[in-house]
């Protein structure tokens, strides 16, 4: 060709340079493939444009890299690019961010122009679930769940930690609104998460890492039980120093004082305080706060009232007062804490929920020979937890449904309770039938004593001058934030609720510890460690849906273990009836590791995408 | 705090024809950063090429683009003619200026209504392609067919123009014109709607074109003069030739270059028509293309850049090609930086994007 200039490899930046200062502007380069070598042509304009173009042009072996002139000529990162792609011919250097004169930004790689972005399959969605909606507390339950059913049962506890600091009292004591939200309820038995969660807790361990920098700042919170704790460790977690003050000689509220622990050993209670603790919480027990004031003159820059709901309610009968005649949390505080409490042979217990079954089953324990629970509904109505009631039948205690107690009368130290029949009338507000009294169906039955549990109320202390509301006697709060009608004072758990459950304590305290974050200065995140871990991405088939019985091959830590997954749940392990009335162990014993998995296999998987 | 957002633009959009795929950072509604990327229909031509018979090419190379499809038969033929040492007969010669002229000029009429249109000017839009129906008759007429001509040939063009026919294309040329003067071209120049979308938008600075190699309108619109015609292929130095410059640099400037160059366009054609000798259209090429050459030639979206490589065979040994809009690319990442979201179309659209000729 004409006005060719051959040159070396070497060459070619110094080639380029003398273009350059003749101001020749850059047309194009061409590679062409010789067989065993390639040939580099670049092609200048000169600056009087109707002279032909001069050609710089060389060879170079297959394997060789070429340095890019993109410095000199920005516009030659093009076909530099193209030939690079098209013949394999490396040339280092590219620069499309032309010299820096212009803008660039993480977005915008190197060199991108020739190349569609390569396709990655998007990420499975995961879609809301209702049993991780149903959670007070945001656990992500479809993912531990699954993570249970492959053998991953430390994995399936981190995801756990994430969200809630008590896997081993909640496994054991939630209610699991979850499983009445279960999808696989409607057609076979809800999924066994809470006891799933249990056996995540009993079998692995986790390690807490705090990655929150110490932000200096310090938070009172009163109250040790759920609520209280559940705050702390959210807090303790954002990097804040937590205080607990505790009015009662232990730490742990209602878990410790109104559960027996016959449900949740006390070992499992310890532990789990100690892991608040070991983050750096300071619990005062035996510490009564007098004073909101004071926590905040005293350095505090945030506190949060999480003082539950202990305030048994009345009955409203005539004779209630009657020595005999307990409050079920003043029961239940002084046999946890050992006190002697004399009930006699036969005991009744007024009310339907889990403290008077609890109650009932702790009075079996304690040595009375006939217990009874009155309740004014039918068994469908009971707000208690349908397997509680179970356990409690079958340990011995009689349920006297639709009946109410009208008048305790002391006779010669002994009482007597003069009860009513009722019927079900139309739905009141709890939307649940009203139960009527059927006039003249009075009936007399001799007790040794009596157990009121028909439920409690928060009682706040005055002197902390908040505001209460008029219904229930709860602390009022603003919405999300759960902060009180005083500047830095929050609220949290049965305090602001009434009278709910642990999860829902743990619930709310992680929302009041997130907006004490914010009130602090932070930005209200919880810090989450990511877990890594393989999982199953996909649902399971409809095939695999309807099969009665399918084996599955699970791998687990050592080896692999080969489960049979049925439609139906486990049965829980359970202490032999004999055995239980004793004393006060642990009557659910927990999962094998074959019946988690298999459980775990059991689930829909609803949350993922396909 | 602006929201920064990545959103593509394309590959699929309204107002692209043809995918091309922007990457766009956005903070809030302002552009700050752009990444093009292209690859989504690359053919393989190139390589195609280097399979086929040399004179088959030119149909080959006819269908790189669907706009400027003579002038890259043109190119092709410029360079197996240098190779194979064939001489042009003049009349192909002049044959060849009127119809790359013709196929400009259908060319920038179609942008100038894809402009309208991208700036929802319907009714300049279906304008603008009325006109554009005049000439394609004028390229049926002449040629049999509408856009992929198929007149040029290695050695001379296929067919010819007659006098009586050359009387017709001048009267319908300047009816054409015409019809410009009275509908379009005030328009054009003087609605404040398109001043509004166009002036001062996607601005790039002759020194940024010369830095980032741009061509075509999309230089000149700049102020930088390069237009190949200059070097006076086929008979351009005959006809004579200067081309047309705006100096502003924005949008609007490069419309007003592709609005002044139609004009330019009926003169040039008129001329040829008028100047062309008469005698051969076509001569025998015997030989087969050896050794190597550059053809550059000016399309309506800049210069053109084959390189040739024969080794005596009746096949290439290496064709490369270098399409315009390759080079106009770059100069999207300084337009696009600093507009608004909703100037990106008339911006992305002004250099006139031909991604089927970029990508071969």
């Amino acid at each position: 060709m004409e006005n060719e200039i051959l040159i070396e490899k070497a060459d070619l930046i110094s080639a380029v340079e003398k273009m350059l200062a003749e101001k020749a502007r850059f047309g194009t380069a061409s590679c062409v493939d010789l067989g065993d070598k390639f040939e580099l042509i670049y092609h200048f304009e000169p600056q009087e444009s109707p002279e032909p173009l001069t050609h710089i042009r060389f060879t170079i072996d297959k394997e060789e890299t070429v340095p890019s002139i993109s410095s000199m000529y920005l516009c030659a990162a093009l076909i530099e690019n193209e030939i690079q792609e098209h013949f394999n011919v490396q040339i280092s250097g590219i620069a499309l961010d032309f010299q820096k004169r212009f803008l660039r930004s993480k977005e915008s790689p190197e060199v991108a122009l020739l190349k569609p972005t390569p396709y990655a399959p998007k990420p499975p969605a995961r879609l809301p679930v209702r049993c991780g909606e149903a959670c007070p507390a945001g656990i992500d339950i479809p993912r531990y769940v699954r993570l249970i059913g492959e053998g991953k049962f430390a994995e399936s506890l981190a995801v756990i930690k994430q969200a809630v600091p008590f896997p081993g009292i909640l496994g054991r004591v939630c209610f699991a609104p979850c499983e009445d939200n279960c999808r696989q309820a409607k057609q076979e038995e809800p999924i066994a998460i809470r006891t799933l969660k249990r056996f995540a807790y009993d079998h692995a361990t986790y390690e807490e890492k705090i990655t929150a920098k110490q932000t200096g700042k310090r938070v009172a919170v009163i109250g040790s039980g759920p609520a209280g704790l559940a705050a702390a460790y959210y807090l303790a977690r954002m990097g804040h120093g937590v205080t607990i003050f505790e009015s009662l000689p232990q730490a742990g509220g209602m878990m410790r004082v109104g559960i027996p622990s016959y449900r949740l050993p006390r070992k499992i209670l310890d532990d789990e305080i100690n892991m608040v603790k070991n983050l750096g919480v300071e619990i005062k027990t035996d510490t009564r706060v007098e004073s909101l004031d004071t926590l905040l003159k005293d350095g505090y820059q945030a506190v949060l009232v999480a003082t539950g709901a202990h305030q048994g309610m009345k009955m409203g009968v005539e004779g209630e007062d009657h020595p005999k005649v307990m409050e079920c949390i003043d029961f239940l505080r002084d046999v946890a804490f050992g006190k002697k409490v004399k009930l006699g042979d036969s005991v009744v217990v007024i009310g339907g929920g889990n403290a008077a079954i609890d109650s009932a089953r702790t009075a079996l324990r304690l040595g009375s020979k006939e217990v009874t629970i009155l309740y004014r509904r039918t068994r469908a109505e009971m707000p208690a937890d349908a397997e509680e009631v179970e356990e409690a039948i079958k340990e011995g205690v009689k349920i006297e449904f639709l009946a109410a107690p009208r008048k305790v009368f002391s006779k010669n130290g002994a009482i007597a309770l003069e009860n009513i029949r009722m019927k079900l009338g139309a739905p009141d507000a709890s939307r649940r039938p009203r139960p009527e009294p059927i006039e003249g169906s009075e009936f007399k039955v001799d007790v040794d004593s009596v157990i009121a549990a028909i439920g409690q109320a928060p009682e706040v202390p005055e002197q902390f001058n908040i505001e209460i509301g008029r219904f229930g006697n709860v602390i009022v709060t603003e919405g999300d934030t759960f902060a009180t009608s005083k500047e830095g004072i929050f609220a949290a758990g049965d305090a602001v609720t009434g009278p709910a459950s642990v999860v829902e304590a743990v619930g709310t305290a992680k929302k009041a510890a997130m907006s004490i974050d914010v009130y602090l200065g932070g930005r209200g995140v919880l810090p989450v460690e990511e877990i890594k871990v393989k999982e199953p991405t996909s649902r399971h088939t409809f095939l695999e849906r309807w099969q009665e019985k399918r084996e599955v091959e699970v791998s687990i830590v050592d080896g692999s273990v080969s489960v049979s997954v049925e439609k139906k749940r486990p049965e829980m392990p359970c202490l032999p009836l004999k055995e239980r009335l004793g004393g006060f162990d642990e009557v659910e014993l927990g999962l094998t590791g074959e019946m988690a998995i298999a459980e775990g296999q059991r689930c829909w998987r609803c949350d993922l995408e396909q | 705090m602006a929201v920064r957002t990545v959103i593509p633009f394309g590959p699929q959009h309204p107002v692209l024809p043809e995918p091309i795929h922007l990457k766009l950072e956005l903070e809030d509604e302002k552009v700050v950063g752009v990444t093009p990327i292209i690859g989504y229909v690359h053919r393989g031509i190139e390589k195609a090429a280097e399979l086929n018979d040399f004179r088959q090419n030119v149909f080959l190379c006819e269908r790189i683009c669907g706009i400027c499809s003579f002038i890259h038969a043109l190119t092709y033929c410029e360079g197996t003619e240098a190779l194979t040492s064939v001489e042009v007969p003049p009349r192909a010669r002049f044959l060849r200026v009127f119809w790359s002229e013709l196929s400009r000029t259908h060319s920038h009429l179609l942008w100038l209504g894809l402009l309208a249109d991208s700036m929802g000017f319907e009714s300049l839009f279906m304008q603008i392609w009325r006109a554009r129906e005049m000439i394609l008759d004028i390229s049926e007429m002449t040629a049999g067919h509408r856009i992929i001509q198929g007149t040029c040939v290695v050695g001379g063009v296929r067919r010819d123009i007659d006098k009586e026919m050359a009387k017709e294309v001048d009267k319908r040329l300047l009816a054409f014109k015409e019809m410009m003067d009275s509908t379009i071209a005030s328009v054009l120049l003087h609605d404040p709607t398109i001043k509004r979308r166009a002036v001062g938008k996607g601005m790039l600075s002759k020194e940024q074109a010369e830095l980032l190699g741009a061509v075509g309108p999309t230089s000149r619109g700049s102020g930088v003069a390069i237009d190949i015609r200059q070097t006076g292929y086929a008979a351009y130095k005959e006809v004579g030739f200067e081309p047309v410059v705006e100096t502003a640099g924005d949008s609007y400037a490069r419309t007003l270059v592709r609005a002044r160059e139609v004009y330019q366009c009926v003169e040039l054609m008129r001329k040829a028509l008028a100047m062309m000798p008469d005698g051969e259209i076509l001569v025998r090429v015997d030989g087969y293309p050896e050794g190597e050459t550059v053809a550059r030639t000016e399309q309506p979206r800049g210069e053109l850049i084959y390189y040739f490589r024969g080794n005596g065979t009746n096949n290439l040994e290496r064709l490369k090609i270098r399409t315009p809009t390759f080079a106009n690319i770059p100069t999207l990442l300084v337009m696009l930086p600093g507009c608004e979201m909703a100037d990106v179309p008339v911006i992305t659209l002004s250099i006139d994007p031909c991604i089927a000729c970029t990508e071969r």
